[in-house]
């Protein structure tokens, strides 16, 4: 195996690679798009705990259909829109908006509403729930408790219209965790969840494909004219790996930068872990390139089948969503893919704010990359044998 | 045991077997090609043309008989042998969207030649293959003639000592074809590098080659000048050959062998029909069963 040879070979497919601009579309331009579709899915998703732009709290939005048009129904609606949790959407019908699936809950406030002497004998509020979206349902019901019951019943209830009046009063000592940033840059959970997830996933399929020349290469004839020179053999999987890292080192740099400029991830506060996660998952997704073009026979094989694996690893592997919200099981599936140790990595670094080395606060994320560099090394190995195998001797 | 290698011997294979499952590719093939000479490999669709010359290639190793590649054994000296031999595959292995220059260049890279050569032996080459004015136009825009001209010099940037040649004016018009064997001519006479070149083409081996090899069934059925195969045929059918003879030496070996045989001898002269010895050796039988192509890896290794 020559190093000089293999850079000879990479140098070539990186001057194919830059002539292709399809290629080069799918390298750069597609990442940036889905992250920049994700970045902001997720973080609309995902900030209602560490806030949005403005640093307040998500607001769910409830459907409120004011069948009493009285005083009384009007100022719960004005306690509803001035709650920190809550944001009233007024409209002719609840129900019909609960059961197009355009809200969660809906609330009709009834004419009997806030009427002298009935209460306790017929319904003021009718509440409508998407059973599709339970967790928002409850929370949404959690949250009226107090907005309604703290003007109707008295101020020691009132208190439990704010959450902190709620903490007040249970005695609870609550700290919201929020990530510590070197350079004071609230952090965003969502956003770096996307980023790291179109690091990851977005790699092994353009990893996958550069990795596919190699099948080209064969088809076309060109690969035993490279077998014919002196000192080629193994060198010339080692130039693949050369150029699909080069490539992937170039592709997280771009994507980075703009998941820092557009979406404040904070790569900067953390540049050398990244550096290093991105370097090692560079080579774990080169490795998993290597393998399918070794393993497969022809393009098309090679297509459907790293396809189904990719998807099917990023979505156990959590790029797709966090791991955490999936069952027991489905997290502990991940854990068999290279895909879940460096979404934890990326996650680790750009939310938690952890380092390389485990500190008196937080875990490091050695542990996770020593993982990750194993996953690389097995399937390097076997992608060698294969290639062996495949071509006989050289 | 190991034998000496034959420093005259560009080529030296004794007994060589290759199977592909139950598919003989090459069965017991012995061969000797002296240097310096040019030898025509003919032989039908899987006569085992194209397997030989992977396993003298290095690309493929043998199920058995011994291999002398340069005085170099290709299961041991793999790296070596290839640093000194040149094949011109029968496929194009071009890169369709590299310029002609940055092809070679690159294959000169590769086969070693040191960089401060790199722009002769490209410039060289370009002009061998007549592309010097397309030198920076990419092969993908090339007609197949002009890829076929490229695909042959960048077998020689490195100047090796014996080229393998694969059927190489496969598809291409007269005229890129005419300028093919002058190309082959000329690097024969520029240099003593020898030459084996497999091919369908009687025409080709009897312009290019001193000596015919005619394989069949992964066997060598005939081996000799194109005098000594009409003769050879002429024997087996007990007919009256009609031979054209290079010279006098040729023409009085010709007639003893002849004469040894119990024939007239007759000299005049006329067209020699070296496609009618071919189908004559070979049968005229088409050969469409003749199992997986040696160059499918897959099958190589099932």
């Amino acid at each position: 195996m020559s190093f000089s040879t293999a850079w000879i070979l990479a140098r070539k497919d990186l001057r194919l690679f830059l002539r292709d601009r399809t290629a080069l579309f799918f390298a750069f331009a597609l990442p940036i798009m889905l992250g920049t579709i994700l970045g902001s899915a997720m973080g609309s998703a995902m900030s209602g705990g560490s806030g949005g732009d403005d640093g307040k709290p998500k607001k769910m939005k409830i459907a409120v259909e004011d069948r009493a048009q009285s005083d009384d129904s009007r100022a719960l609606i004005e306690r509803l829109a001035e709650s920190e949790t809550l944001e009233p959407v007024v409209v002719e019908d609840a129900e019909r908006e609960v059961a197009n699936g355009d809200r969660s809950s809906g609330l009709a406030i009834e004419p009997s509403y806030g009427a002298e002497g009935v209460v306790g004998t017929q319904n003021e509020l009718t509440l409508f729930r998407d059973p599709a979206q339970q967790i928002a349902s409850q929370v949404v019901l959690f949250q009226l408790v107090p907005i309604v019951m703290g003007e109707s019943y008295g101020s020691s209830f009132g208190k439990m219209a704010t959450s902190k009046g709620l903490s007040d009063m249970l005695g609870l000592d609550v700290h919201d965790l929020e990530p510590k940033s070197k350079s004071g840059m609230p952090r965003k959970a969502g956003e770096s969840h996307a980023f790291a997830s179109m690091a990851v996933m977005m790699l092994l399929f353009n990893l996958v494909a550069a990795a596919g020349t190699l099948i080209d290469e064969r088809a076309e004839g060109t690969l035993d004219r490279l077998r014919l020179t002196p000192s080629a053999g193994s060198s010339i999987l080692l130039g693949k790996v050369l150029v699909t890292m080069t490539i992937a080192v170039v592709q997280l740099l771009v994507l980075f930068a703009f998941g820092t400029i557009v979406f404040k991830v904070p790569v900067m506060d953390h540049l050398p872990e990244v550096v290093v996660i991105s370097l090692v998952w560079a080579f774990t997704a080169s490795a998993l390139g290597m393998l399918f073009a070794t393993a497969c026979s022809t393009r098309k094989q090679m297509e459907g089948l790293s396809t189904l694996v990719i998807l099917g690893m990023s979505a156990v592997g959590g790029a797709w969503f966090p791991r955490e919200i999936a069952p027991a099981w489905f997290q502990t599936a991940g854990l068999v893919t290279p895909v879940a140790w460096a979404m934890d990595a990326y996650e680790g670094v750009l939310w938690y704010g952890k380092s390389f080395v485990t500190t008196s606060e937080l875990d490091g994320i050695s542990g996770k990359l020593g993982v990750l560099l194993a996953f690389g090394a097995v399937m390097f190995a076997v992608s060698v044998l294969l290639y062996r195998r495949r071509y006989a001797k050289a | 045991m190991k034998q000496p290698a034959n420093s005259s011997l560009a080529l030296e294979v004794s007994h060589l077997t290759k199977s592909f499952g139950t598919n003989v590719a090459v069965a017991d093939l012995s061969l000797s090609v002296r240097r310096g000479e040019s030898v025509g490999l003919l032989g039908p669709n899987g006569a085992g043309k194209s397997t030989t010359l992977r396993i003298l290639s290095t690309l493929l190793g043998a199920d058995g008989g011994t291999a002398r590649v340069l005085g170099l054994d290709p299961a041991a000296s793999g790296a070596e042998i290839r640093s000194r031999i040149g094949v011109v595959p029968q496929d194009i292995a071009l890169y369709s969207t590299m310029s002609a220059r940055e092809n070679l260049s690159f294959f000169a890279d590769l086969a070693g030649v040191p960089k401060t050569r790199v722009g002769e032996r490209v410039d060289w080459a370009l002009e061998m293959a007549g592309l010097t004015d397309r030198r920076d136009s990419q092969v993908g825009e090339f007609s197949g003639g002009m890829k076929r001209r490229l695909n042959l010099v960048a077998a020689l940037l490195h100047e090796p000592e014996l080229v393998f040649l694969d059927e190489p004016t496969a598809g291409v018009d007269p005229q890129s074809r005419n300028h093919i064997f002058e190309q082959v001519e000329r690097l024969r006479a520029e240099s003593e590098v020898t030459l084996v070149y497999t091919t369908h083409q009687m025409g080709e081996v009897e312009r290019l080659c001193d000596r015919i090899v005619i394989l069949d069934r992964g066997r060598v059925v005939a081996d000799g000048s194109l005098a000594e195969l009409q003769l050879l045929e002429a024997v087996q059918r007990e007919t009256a050959p009609r031979l054209r003879l290079g010279d006098a030496a040729e023409l009085d070996r010709a007639a003893a062998l002849l004469r040894e045989h119990g024939f007239q001898f007759d000299a005049e002269s006329g067209d020699a029909d070296l496609e009618s010895i071919f189908l004559s050796l070979t049968g005229r039988a088409l050969r469409d069963d003749v199992g997986p192509d040696p160059t499918d890896e897959t099958e190589v290794t099932a």
